[in-house]
């Protein structure tokens, strides 16, 4: 009995604690979200009330100061197309590639993949300095379509690097089957092939969304006041009379929330398609 | 129907090879030709001037360019070091049954999907010397002011704490996945032989999880020897050069100095090692 005692307050201090660490661990990864969350419903004195104020009165003058300042509907537009192209653009081109890579019989598909590999890799200013030069001879400098271009760059590899995974994992059976019918490899691929990954495909599109929609450092360099996207459109809340913090925190909010949302369905299959074989479920 | 196979092949991965080629090669093409002239786009409307190996033999004089490098490389390595620690911590310590595990791993994993811009942002309001909360803490506990980012000795610690928070969910993400595939039968044994519950995880499973550790972490490598957003927003490089990374020199010398021609061939010099280096990496361990 008391052996039986000791054992359950043993259980008992062992969750606690778990369930401590564990609180611990949450606040540090979710503490930012919050302070941004929550200051863009505090008006300017509460903002910086230290200790942070748990309580206050929200208010929604910092949103009606971020839907109000000129062109800000214009910017989201500006993201929403940056996004949108390249990532359609970036899937149409790199599954069939991808599948190629993954399930035909190319001559050297590892030199390929190396190709696209190496594509990921690199750092965007690299391309971003000679493309620089040739959009101004050219005489684009400013004009959405360069911000797309350089995304597209960055959508390709990137759909090419996850999709394999996904393709090596359907049964051979089911494509040589298709074949001995008297299938096209590309009635294969559309037909049988493609119905079978469309989740991994749309997983794959929306982490491209993502990746375009906080992409900063192309934007910066490329876009003037007209084509800026919206993470350049949050530092112009830093002025020099000093930082806007209201309306810049309402603003961040507005811009991550739906990736947020986009992030939490595509979790695990993004955490398969990276990982590659190496992960189930 | 060998032949016809090969032709689908090819027809499927052209479009996509052309157009990398055609924003991607050619580019770089180009940016080696522009390494070897002047080109300030301020002067004489940015002609370019033939100057041969100059810019190359400019950088390894050039000791803000040195100390870029250094500055990157002690950037991957803490980040690199810490979220590979705390990610196998993390996902270890919440490899077990509890109730709202589901929740749970999709509350850790928020950092990674956040604009890299604002969480730089938000970070900058927290080590504000005034009014952050990470100076409140620290003051609390230790009764002096913390002014983290204005200092040159724990600038880049800073930048390394934020880094760590964005992406050691990335970590966790890909570990909690890849040991919730794990199967039980090795773990079982180990408990049946007596080991204890660090043995079973440095000797059985962490073992057992190493290729989705190491991938993690080359694309962690990858990645965090690309940061630029949290840099610019938080440090612009500063104070001094004590953040200043590779990439983030270059974007200063070409759009803020407009010094193409040199700001190219830096970063010309970051990409050809970085990427040489990294997809040997890579490919030997068959992670393609």
């Amino acid at each position: 009995m008391d052996l039986h005692q000791k054992r359950i307050i043993k259980r008992t201090i062992r969750r606690i604690l778990f369930w401590l660490v564990l609180a611990v661990i949450l606040m540090f990864f979710m503490a930012p979200l919050i302070w941004l969350v929550s200051t863009s419903f505090k008006n300017y004195i509460d903002a910086f009330a230290m200790p942070p104020k748990l309580v206050f009165k929200p208010t929604l003058e910092n949103y009606i100061s971020v839907f109000n300042k000129a062109n800000f509907f214009n910017y989201m537009k500006n993201s929403i197309v940056c996004a949108v192209i390249p990532t359609a653009v970036g899937i149409i081109l790199g599954v069939p590639c991808a599948y190629s890579i993954a399930m035909l019989k190319l001559k050297n598909p590892k030199n390929l993949s190396f190709f696209f590999l190496s594509a990921r890799i690199a750092p965007p200013i690299m391309s971003l300095l000679p493309l620089y030069i040739i959009f101004s001879k050219i005489g684009i400098i400013g004009d959405k379509i360069t911000i797309i271009i350089m995304y597209t760059l960055m959508c390709i590899p990137i759909v090419v690097w996850l999709m394999p995974v996904y393709f090596r994992e359907l049964p051979i059976e089911l494509r040589e089957a298709a074949r001995v019918d008297g299938c096209s490899e590309f009635r294969v691929f559309w037909n049988i092939v493609l119905p079978l990954v469309k989740g991994a495909v749309a997983a794959t599109a929306i982490y491209c969304i993502i990746t375009c929609w906080n992409e900063f450092l192309i934007a910066l360099v490329l876009s003037n006041k007209t084509s800026q996207t919206l993470p350049v459109t949050v530092t112009s809340f830093m002025t020099f009379q000093g930082t806007q913090w209201g309306p810049l925190t309402a603003a961040g909010t507005i811009i991550m929330v739906p990736m947020l949302i986009f992030g939490f369905f595509i979790q695990k299959s993004f955490a398969k398609g990276l990982a590659g074989g190496a992960v189930k479920g | 129907m060998k032949n016809k196979n090969r032709s689908t092949a090819r027809a499927f991965v052209l479009p996509a090879l052309i157009t990398m080629v055609m924003i991607m090669i050619v580019p770089f093409l180009y940016a080696i030709y522009i390494t070897m002239n002047d080109v300030n786009l301020l002067e004489n409307g940015g002609k370019f001037v033939w100057a041969g190996l100059k810019n190359f033999k400019t950088f390894f004089s050039d000791s803000r360019a040195l100390n870029s490098v250094v500055v990157s490389v002690k950037f991957l390595v803490g980040a690199l070091l810490l979220e590979t620690f705390f990610g196998i911590a993390v996902s270890t310590f919440l490899d077990r049954r509890f109730r709202f595990k589901g929740i749970v791993r999709a509350l850790i994993i928020v950092p990674m999907f956040m604009t890299p811009v604002v969480s730089g942002l938000i970070w900058r309001a927290f080590f504000d010397p005034h009014a952050g909360i990470v100076s409140y803490i620290y003051q609390l506990i230790f009764h002096h002011k913390l002014d983290m980012l204005g200092s040159t000795s724990s600038a880049l610690w800073a930048l390394i704490i934020v880094d760590m928070w964005q992406w050691t969910p990335f970590m966790i993400l890909l570990i909690m996945a890849s040991l919730d595939g794990l199967s039980e039968d090795a773990v079982e044994a180990a408990k049946v032989e007596g080991a204890s519950e660090l043995q079973i995880i440095t000797r059985v499973k962490i073992p057992m999880i190493k290729p989705t550790i190491y991938m993690a972490m080359m694309i962690r490598a990858i990645d965090a020897l690309k940061i630029f957003d949290a840099i610019f927003v938080m440090t612009k490089g500063g104070p001094g050069s004590a953040t200043e990374t590779m990439n983030m020199y270059s974007y200063v010398v070409g759009f803020n100095f407009y010094r193409i021609g040199y700001a190219t061939t830096i970063s010309f010099i970051f990409t050809i090692v970085v990427t040489i280096v990294l997809s040997k990496l890579m490919q030997k361990n068959n992670s393609l």
